[in-house]
């Protein structure tokens, strides 16, 4: 239920029912610690760096699984003639216990794609850095990312390529991430 | 509109433990504010920090009073709200850390409180509020270990700045206590500190690689005295004004 009284209803799956070794390995999932997104806006403060906001849309259904994980056909949406048929999943849905991980490591693939490294400190910091031109720092917090850079121009360009890759919402400059 | 408070909890105040049985109705109520004050706190309110970890204890069986100071804490939050955390790039101020402990605050198990923060730009980016593990015999064994803890968070933040190809210096790490900077700055091994656990040893070898350097400050000049007990009003708001949260108009 939002603010505006419309209805939203989504598909999740029974996390509960999966069976560990089994359904799903590992359920960890990097995310950036807010010690660090308070150390980066100092930095970048500091840095007079310039900040820019998105927000990934439904970004757990990317994440590639590397199970085979069947679902049942939800309540009301079989398909008609084949409901003993069950489904096979390709990619993560919200409620699977590998979803947050599942959706880490696609997004870090895709990010390498744009030449980003992931810290060893901080899997949820993303650092790009190419001779000749200026940094550009990701902050990443599952779906909300954060981009930050001394040059404006070079940020908004790696922000034009990673919201070709995923269909995201433009923040803009923030004023708030995380709700803080 | 309900009366705000000064400071997050009553000066001196010590939750202790509740002996009576559990009140299932009266536990969950509690553990949802102190829920929210816990995810307010790690985000941007050091302020609050030792006094919702200090009541956090108590969740699995808390009193009508800690409920009650739980209110508190929110009533001292109305007055607050449009604080926020404040990082001034044209401050120039680099990393510092400060440090402090409580020794023996714990009544029951004589443990000691470590507290501590880190600051850049002014304003803070880092701060723990916890009881420490083990006890100590000392108040400046309470403090070594208080160094030390702070000493890893460092260690961390230069590591990941490192990566980000930061060179750093040094990082100054501010302690009141003489002996506890002696200590770790030298390797003496003294009938009175030869048993600390191996473990806090860590900041010798941070101070040898010159990771950090440790600066003595006036015990009543430490504002990490905020993040180890309830302090009364004026000392509260006097070390609150130099963690960088402010009114957003920028008045402290």
């Amino acid at each position: 239920m939002k603010s505006d009284g419309c209805k939203k209803a989504h598909l999740v799956a029974k996390g509960f029912s999966q069976v560990e070794g089994l359904d799903f390995d590992q359920v960890f999932s990097p995310v950036v610690c807010f010690e660090t997104v308070c150390l980066m806006l100092a930095l970048a403060t500091l840095e007079n760096w310039y900040i820019t906001g998105l927000d990934v849309r439904s970004a757990y259904l990317y994440g590639k699984l590397n199970e085979e994980i069947y679902m049942e056909q939800p309540e009301g949406f079989a398909v008609p003639g084949q409901e003993h048929k069950v489904l096979h999943l390709w990619r993560a849905l919200y409620g699977l216990k590998q979803a947050g991980l599942a959706w880490w490591h696609t997004l870090d693939e895709s990010l390498k794609e744009l030449r980003f490294e992931h810290l060893k400190s901080e899997a949820g910091i993303f650092f790009y850095k190419k001779k000749g031109t200026n940094i550009v720092i990701g902050i990443i917090y599952i779906d909300d990312a954060l981009f930050c850079g001394p040059n404006k121009a070079v940020v908004d360009a790696i922000k034009v390529q990673f919201m070709c890759k995923w269909e995201c919402r433009d923040l803009g400059e923030p004023s708030e991430f995380l709700q803080m | 509109m309900q009366k705000s408070t000064s400071t997050p909890l009553p000066a001196g105040y010590y939750a202790t433990k509740n002996t009576e049985p559990v009140d299932a109705d009266l536990r969950s109520h509690f553990q949802t504010v102190i829920g929210s004050l816990l995810y307010l706190m790690l985000g941007t309110r050091p302020d609050i920090a030792f006094a919702v970890t200090h009541l956090s204890r108590h969740a699995a069986n808390p009193s009508q009073d800690h409920l009650n100071k739980a209110l508190y804490i929110c009533h001292y939050l109305i007055g607050t709200s449009t604080y926020s955390l404040v990082y001034n790039g044209g401050s120039g101020a680099g990393l510092i850390a400060c440090t402090d402990s409580d020794w023996g605050s714990d009544p029951t198990s004589r443990l000691s409180q470590t507290g501590f923060y880190l600051k850049l730009a002014d304003g803070l980016i880092s701060w723990t509020s916890c009881v420490q593990k083990t006890i100590a015999y000392l108040s400046t064994e309470a403090e070594y270990m208080a160094l030390s803890d702070c000493a890893h968070q460092v260690t961390w933040i230069r590591s990941l700045l490192g990566e980000l190809s930061y060179k750093l210096k040094a990082i100054l790490i501010c302690g009141d206590n003489q002996g506890s900077i002696f200590m770790a700055s030298n390797p003496v091994t003294e009938p009175c500190s030869k048993h600390i656990n191996i473990c806090y040893h860590g900041i010798r070898e941070s101070v040898v690689k010159g990771n950090v350097e440790l600066f003595f400050i006036d015990g009543a000049e430490n504002p990490a005295d905020l993040l180890t007990k309830n302090l009364p009003h004026e000392k509260f708001m006097k070390f609150r004004a130099q963690l960088g949260l402010h009114f957003p108009s920028g008045s402290i």
